[in-house]
């Protein structure tokens, strides 16, 4: 939960949950497939850089992409590094 | 704006960002952190009021971190997609896109336009262009797509101008040098 004084009006900080639902709404309106289908499409380099330009709204998508990580993820690989 | 520690340059960075959506849109903007980097995004797109009367449709996303400069921090973008869409049969089908995103195979910052030309469809072309601001943007919204200001003209003006400047003064890069050279 994000601390009070960091709160900014008009700017909702989303869980990793609530921003996989935005990435499989985009998904499936842009690409019309789920967002786990894509990331899995992504991550596997099914999608060339010329499929990402090749519809509007993909690129938006990959980019999306990496922030599906999860948090506790990210810190446990950066105390690695 | 530079800020003394790594939370106010994210804060200050959004907030100055949320502003200046503030003049188009009342919508919240959702924000993701990851890390140090963190994206600011609309999903739904949102829903413009044009003074004509109708609708065309809003979709930003700015992925950002701050670095540390001579003892003060400052946010930085990463990338951004700045996208006008409208909706035709229940479909939303894209008008214009200015991107920038170094990390993917194209690295300059390019605008695609939905239309077509005797050689063929625009869209997935890239158009070179200057680094956009997002206040750049939502004027070409206001000025070119007649798109409704919420706020007074004096106020818009004003929120545009001073982010537009606070930008200009910040931004480490402008242009794309490699395209000059």
């Amino acid at each position: 939960m994000p601390k009070a004084k960091n709160r900014i009006v008009g700017i909702k900080i989303v869980s990793a949950a609530g921003f996989r639902k935005a990435l499989d709404s985009r998904a499936r309106r842009v690409l019309g497939v789920s967002g786990s289908e894509f990331i899995k499409r992504y991550s596997s380099g099914s999608l060339g850089p010329r499929s990402l330009d090749r519809k509007p709204g993909t690129l938006a998508l990959a980019t999306l992409c990496s922030f599906t990580k999860d948090q506790s993820a990210s810190k446990k690989q950066k105390r690695r590094t | 704006m530079p800020a003394k520690n790594r939370n106010d340059a994210h804060s200050n960075f959004a907030r100055s960002f949320r502003e200046s959506l503030s003049v188009v849109t009342k919508s919240t903007l959702q924000m993701r952190v990851l890390g140090d980097e963190r994206v600011l995004y609309y999903e739904p797109p949102v829903k413009l009021q044009r003074t004509t009367g109708d609708h065309l449709y809003l979709t930003v996303i700015q992925t950002y971190s701050v670095i540390e400069t001579n003892d003060e921090f400052k946010a930085s973008t990463t990338s951004y997609n700045y996208e006008l869409w409208l909706k035709r049969d229940r479909e939303l089908a894209a008008i214009v896109e200015f991107h920038w995103h170094p990390s993917k195979e194209v690295k300059w910052p390019h605008v695609h336009v939905t239309g077509n030309s005797p050689e063929g469809a625009l869209e997935r072309k890239h158009f070179p262009t200057a680094r956009i601001s997002l206040e750049d943007f939502l004027r070409f919204l206001i000025r070119d797509y007649d798109i409704k200001a919420l706020p007074p003209y004096a106020t818009w003006k004003e929120i545009l101008t001073r982010n537009k400047r606070e930008f200009v003064t910040n931004a480490s890069w402008l242009y794309y040098e490699p395209l000059i050279s």
